[in-house]
């Protein structure tokens, strides 16, 4: 688009980006989320300095329960759940938004590819890819975990991989509709080169659907880390971790006569909900100020 | 005591007591040991009970009493939850792990028995006696003994089944137990129904290494094919393994010529879980009535519940926190010493038992070893911690791996581990891996190393270790030079020798001796760290009868029965 646009095409782009921004920032589902995850994002960093209590001090009685000096009680190590949960979210913001973007990259290579070249590669392609959309996400990322061993670097590796082939049906599905388009077989006629026509002429075109799938992914990927940490592959203790916190509570639920020391598992749980929520709100939002 | 029982009490000592017996009951004479340690030597020596009741009488003991079990008549099957399933088959001489020792020894039956006060009591053996030296130990068989599959067992099974027991080239993992003390020429016929273990090295309790503790010493037919015992009951037990399906459970029959009787139970039906909470649950709801093994830190619901009753048994099981002394960080045993005294124990004990553990004081001699000598307990001490730290040019502290897996309360106690050493500057970082990958890799064993397993190779790491009635295969594979399982690379000669001198005493006072040097040997050098020797604790509910908690793990039903 960029070599055969005049400067008045520029400019509308321009004006459509301003329009979609303004949307979105009147879009209550959008704002909503943004805030939720502008919440977590910001216990993530100032966390430490705002926890009313050292997330790992262990001093304190064990399986206390919520209220008086701990707000959301202690857990079975004498540590104060409130600090816990407002920190917990630390591992998670690293983890899921890095395998997510590895994800995206990989993801959107493989379906530019087998969309603009079509025929054989894509159909070689597409079969591995089907396959491997085939394998359920969690034993393909604890396999993987396990044989490589369960490391931050290895987590975000693991589920970005996980998610690319994922990724580059929705990329390849849009790459589809562009490439019959006046732009690119113009691009073709002049002789440029194929990584030309995909990164440069196309890549622009398909960046909406792109950062759709890139929150829809987010959230997904909050989840997966969130379960893989819960059957111990993934955030290793003593993180404060949420799903690790719901991990090492879990047994202690059937305690019916201590009230299952629900709290140990409550509210990490509820912390997690409300950040896959919020992240969906925020897809939400993006995908409908998008497609206006 | 009467005449009659004192004179032949006397005559016992004179013509058929051997010097072991007699130091024994000199020691019991001269007040070295009290009622409950004389009744585990004496029944380790192989002392009838009637002359255990004489040697009582005669030092104006109460006499022995014997409790009948408490025994319910409904009869019914017994649904037993075992955690974990079996990791492999079930050849009884390649038990390792819970599940399989478990499945098994519902079937099986030893030469004798570890009972949960740590007593002996004869099994498929009658009685059992050894030479002066310790090095030869003859046992009587009971006689009319049936296998499952009809046969009568004689001195022939047992010596094909300890043959197997202690080759090395059969896999059979009872060598941790039998390495250095038995070897396949020392076990010998001497008659139909007599058998004679000529031992490599004085082994004074070495009863006890034929008895449950080594619960891969199942007895089996002389005939019997490895990889059949899940297929066809050859055992000797009260119940017959009828049905097994891996990873799902395991149904048992009575057996009808049992040399025990009839058993009170019409079955028992075996189900397994990996799973804790859900095992936890299952008793709780009435799905289950025995667990095998709960723990307070993960069954926390089974505790002070009217419903249910918690079985516990007095063991040596404990988790063991070895530094590899061959290496930076831990090579300088003032840095072992220095995380030994971060660890507030009492506290430990309670946040992870609820107090239902010993103190472990760095030495493998748990409290209910009557060999061990109490040392002063070792406490929290940050002060003289950080000071050892400076000796050792370590005051600015260091950063380091410590490595277990998610099992039990293990990863508990790694993070209150890693939050102790905080204090002395030590950046602890956890890596908690699933207990295949913490076993994984190669286990060569000296003198090729170690191998490659993160279990015997990381610098500091935290290992579960089974009860066992005597401390020998703690002090043999964990920590003489050539150990097995000598996770810490610790080499010292003088331990060494000291710890054969201990494995060959006989009499409790020599014991003692080279215990007492042992543990200030192991205190000073610290090559592991012992923080508790825990109870080990079953649950059931209210109508199980008869049921005593194993302190190996065994579930023994035998005389069990459901009201």
């Amino acid at each position: 688009m960029s070599t055969i646009a005049s400067p008045a095409a520029g400019s509308e782009a321009r004006i459509a980006r301003r329009e979609t921004l303004r949307q979105l920032l009147r879009s209550p589902t959008f704002l909503t989320g943004a805030a939720i995850v502008g919440f977590w994002v910001f216990c993530a960093v100032f966390g430490f300095a705002i926890a009313p209590h050292d997330p790992q001090d262990q001093s304190f009685t064990p399986l206390l329960r919520p209220g008086g000096a701990h707000l959301l009680g202690t857990d079975n190590l004498g540590r104060d759940v409130f600090s816990r949960v407002l920190v917990g979210a630390g591992d998670i913001l690293k983890v899921a938004p890095l395998a997510t973007l590895l994800g995206i990259a990989g993801g959107t290579v493989i379906g530019l590819v087998t969309g603009y070249f079509r025929g054989l590669v894509d159909n070689v392609i597409s079969r591995i890819v089907d396959a491997w959309l085939a394998l359920p996400v969690i034993v393909i990322a604890v396999t993987a975990l396990v044989a490589l061993g369960a490391s931050t670097i290895t987590l975000i590796v693991v589920i970005g991989v996980v998610f690319m082939p994922i990724v580059s049906r929705t990329v390849r599905a849009a790459v589809l509709g562009e490439r019959q388009l006046e732009y690119v077989q113009a691009a073709r006629l002049r002789g440029e080169r194929a990584p030309y026509a995909m990164f440069v002429e196309i890549l622009p075109n398909v960046m909406g659907p792109i950062i759709v799938e890139a929150t829809v992914r987010l959230g997904y990927a909050i989840f997966t880390v969130a379960g893989l940490t819960f059957l111990g592959f993934g955030v290793q203790p003593p993180s404060p971790d949420w799903a690790l916190q719901i991990s090492d509570g879990y047994s202690l639920l059937n305690d019916t006569a201590h009230q299952g020391n629900y709290w140990i598992v409550l509210f990490p749980g509820m912390a997690v909900a409300s950040l896959v929520i919020g992240v969906n709100l925020i897809a939400d939002g993006i995908s409908r100020a998008l497609e206006r | 005591m009467d005449k009659e029982r004192r004179r032949r009490y006397e005559q016992y000592r004179a013509s058929v007591a051997g010097p072991v017996e007699n130091t024994l009951l000199d020691e019991f004479g001269d007040g070295e040991l009290d009622r409950a340690e004389f009744l585990r030597r004496a029944t380790m020596f192989g002392l009838s009970a009637s002359v255990i009741g004489a040697a009582l009488e005669a030092l104006g003991h109460a006499p022995l009493a014997f409790a009948g079990t408490e025994r319910g008549t409904a009869g019914g099957r017994l649904r037993v939850g075992c955690i974990p399933p079996p990791a492999h088959g079930l050849d009884p001489h390649t038990y390792a792990d819970t599940g399989s020792l478990v499945t098994g020894n519902i079937a099986g039956e030893m030469l004798n028995r570890t009972t949960s006060t740590g007593t002996l009591v004869p099994e498929l053996a009658t009685s059992w006696k050894s030479n002066a030296a310790a090095t030869v130990w003859t046992y009587e068989l009971r006689k009319g003994v049936k296998f499952q599959t009809g046969q009568e067992m004689t001195a022939d099974d047992v010596v094909a089944t300890f043959k197997r027991l202690v080759d090395p080239n059969s896999g059979s993992q009872a060598l941790s137990a039998y390495k250095g003390v038995l070897s396949p020429a020392g076990v010998q016929k001497v008659d139909k129904d007599t058998v004679a273990f000529h031992l490599d090295a004085p082994t004074g309790g070495f009863p006890f290494l034929t008895s449950s503790t080594t619960y891969q010493a199942i007895i089996l037919p002389a005939n019997y094919q490895l990889g059949t015992f899940e297929k066809t009951p050859q055992a000797t037990g009260a119940f017959k393994l009828t049905s097994y399906t891996p990873g799902v459970g395991a149904t048992y029959q009575p057996f009808e010529g049992w040399w025990g009787g009839k058993p009170a139970l019409d079955g028992v039906d075996l189900k397994y879980f990996s799973d804790d909470a859900a095992v936890v649950s299952a008793l709780l709801g009435n799905q289950i009535d025995l667990i095998n093994e709960v723990h307070v830190a993960t069954g926390r619901a089974l505790f002070n519940n009217p419903n249910v009753q918690i079985f516990s048994a007095h063991g040596a099981t404990h988790r063991l926190v070895p530094m590899l002394t061959d290496a930076p960080p831990f090579n300088d045993f003032r840095v072992r010493q220095a995380v030994a005294l971060s660890l507030d124990r009492v506290a430990i004990r309670k946040r992870l038992f609820n107090d239902l553990a010993d103190l472990g004081n760095d030495t493998p001699f748990a409290p209910v070893f009557p060999s061990g000598v109490k040392l002063p307990q070792r406490h929290k001490d940050i002060r003289k911690a950080r000071q050892l730290m400076a000796a050792a040019g370590k005051s600015r502290g260091f950063s380091v791996d410590l490595t277990t897996y998610k099992a039990f309360e293990l990863p508990l106690l790694a993070q209150i581990i890693q939050r102790s050493v905080k204090e002395i500057g030590i950046r602890m970082n956890l890596k908690i891996l699933t207990s295949t990958a913490y076993y994984a890799g190669s286990q060569l064993g000296p003198p090729k190393g170690w191998g490659t397993t993160p279990w015997l190779n990381t610098p500091i790491n935290i290992t579960d270790w089974g009860g066992r009635a005597i401390p020998n295969v703690y002090l043999t594979a964990s920590l003489k030079s050539k150990g097995v399982w000598n996770a810490s690379h610790y080499s010292n000669k003088r331990f060494d020798s000291l710890a054969n001198s201990y494995i060959g005493s006989v009499s409790l006072k020599d014991q003692r001796k080279f215990a007492r040097q042992i543990e200030l040997l192991l205190q000073h050098d610290t090559p592991a760290i012992y923080p508790y020797f825990y109870f080990q604790l079953g649950g059931g509910a209210k109508r199980v009868r008869g049921y005593h908690a194993d302190p190996q793990g065994l579930v023994y039903l035998s005389h069990t029965s459901l009201a």
